[in-house]
């Protein structure tokens, strides 16, 4: 795989409101089981305010390579369920 | 369409549950057209078959350390197919079954995509209800069907209709949060025993059924006492599902529509009289028609 190429992936507020892949899932309550630490839903336009958020992807658009790159996914998968 | 127009960045495609030939041509073709596969399927032969389809094939196996959590390993799968989107789209996500039946990384990669405006495309495989129902001979559109985690049962303690069938998936590990294949909770099995009696009598018969994991093999039926479940599933395997027939047959309470729906003539069947002499016989077996009396 190569370094993260310069691509746009959206951050507030040029996020679209709406899901690419629209489902009932992505909109479920955060947790799996009672097992990870939930939301009480998970609203894409309020959850993109969250800081959280914002600095796991500007992480994601920051990383200069693959392993790096991954391991700002993984924080902003912690904020997802 | 060049491999850069595809859609989607992100491909999720299930296998089906018996391996290689459970694969669809639907989901080989996404497959082929990714630059990167990620495999989340341990049944036999499945990676090295893949990458006959793909030249970058990563095998997620190695994510799923035992005795771990099993949150942050759905986490670790969904991390590395939206990293290499990032980068290199599109990519596929290929797991086990079908991509949105208890597959909990297909989720946190749709929520992700949301965030990080990747497009995704779910395409769908063999689920291990679909082999459930064939492995049973069951039609949900005799008594419908009534389909809980078993987890998700308990902890919500949600209500069951025993005149309706009922598929409890992931009863081996109820109540576990760690990813032990092998590891039975005698406790924990008891709870959803106890649960399940609440609802059904002890001496209902249930089945434990394990669908084949390879052409080679058969599938695992086994019938036991609702009162000896928590024995049973000591013995099962991971992927065994629990299968609980209904108790009894709802009555039919809307008699001038069940009448509607009948077929044009049809009447009440009524003995043949001097319909020939000749009796249809099956070699071995009881002849077609009235039984004989016995002398």
């Amino acid at each position: 795989m190569t370094p993260t190429p310069p691509i746009d992936i959206g951050v507030s507020p040029s996020v679209s409101p709406d899901p690419p892949a629209p489902g009932v899932v992505v909109r479920m309550p955060i947790t799996f089981l009672g097992m990870a630490p939930g939301r009480p839903g998970f609203e894409p336009e309020e959850f993109i305010r969250d800081p959280a958020v914002v600095r796991s992807v500007q992480a994601i658009r920051a990383a200069p390579t693959d392993a790096e790159r991954t391991a700002a996914v993984y924080q902003l998968m912690e904020t997802l369920g | 369409m060049t491999r850069t127009e595809l859609p989607y960045d992100i491909a999720i495609v299930g296998l089906g549950i018996a391996g290689v030939p459970q694969i669809t041509h639907e989901a080989e073709e996404t497959m082929r057209r990714c630059r990167h596969v990620f495999v989340a399927d341990t049944g036999n032969g499945v990676a090295e078959y893949l990458r006959t389809l793909s030249p970058h094939v990563v095998d997620l196996a190695s994510e799923k350390e035992t005795g771990a959590h099993r949150i942050p390993i759905y986490r670790r799968f969904a991390s590395h197919v939206v990293s290499a989107a990032l980068a290199e789209p599109p990519v596929c996500f290929a797991t086990y079954g079908h991509p949105t039946m208890f597959c909990y990384p297909t989720t946190l990669i749709q929520r992700s995509a949301v965030v990080l405006d990747l497009k995704v495309a779910l395409v769908p495989g063999v689920s291990s209800l679909d082999t459930l129902l064939c492995d049973l001979g069951v039609d949900p559109g005799s008594d419908g069907l009534q389909m809980y985690e078993a987890t998700d049962l308990l902890v919500r303690r949600r209500p069951l209709q025993n005149d309706v069938a009922c598929v409890i998936t992931q009863a081996p590990m109820v109540a576990d949060a760690l990813n032990r294949p092998a590891a039975r909770d005698v406790d924990n099995l008891a709870l959803l025993q106890a649960y399940l009696l609440k609802f059904y009598p002890a001496d209902h018969e249930v089945v434990l059924a394990t669908s084949s994991p390879h052409p080679l093999l058969e599938p695992l039926v086994q019938q036991v006492r609702l009162g000896s479940l928590a024995a049973g599933l000591v013995q099962s395997a991971q992927l065994t599902t629990l299968f609980i027939p209904p108790v009894a047959r709802r009555a039919i309470a809307d008699a001038q529509l069940a009448q509607r729906m009948r077929v044009a003539g049809a009447e009440p069947v009524q003995a043949a009289a001097g319909a020939g002499s000749a009796v249809p016989t099956r070699p071995g077996r009881p002849n077609i028609g009235p039984q004989q009396p016995a002398n």
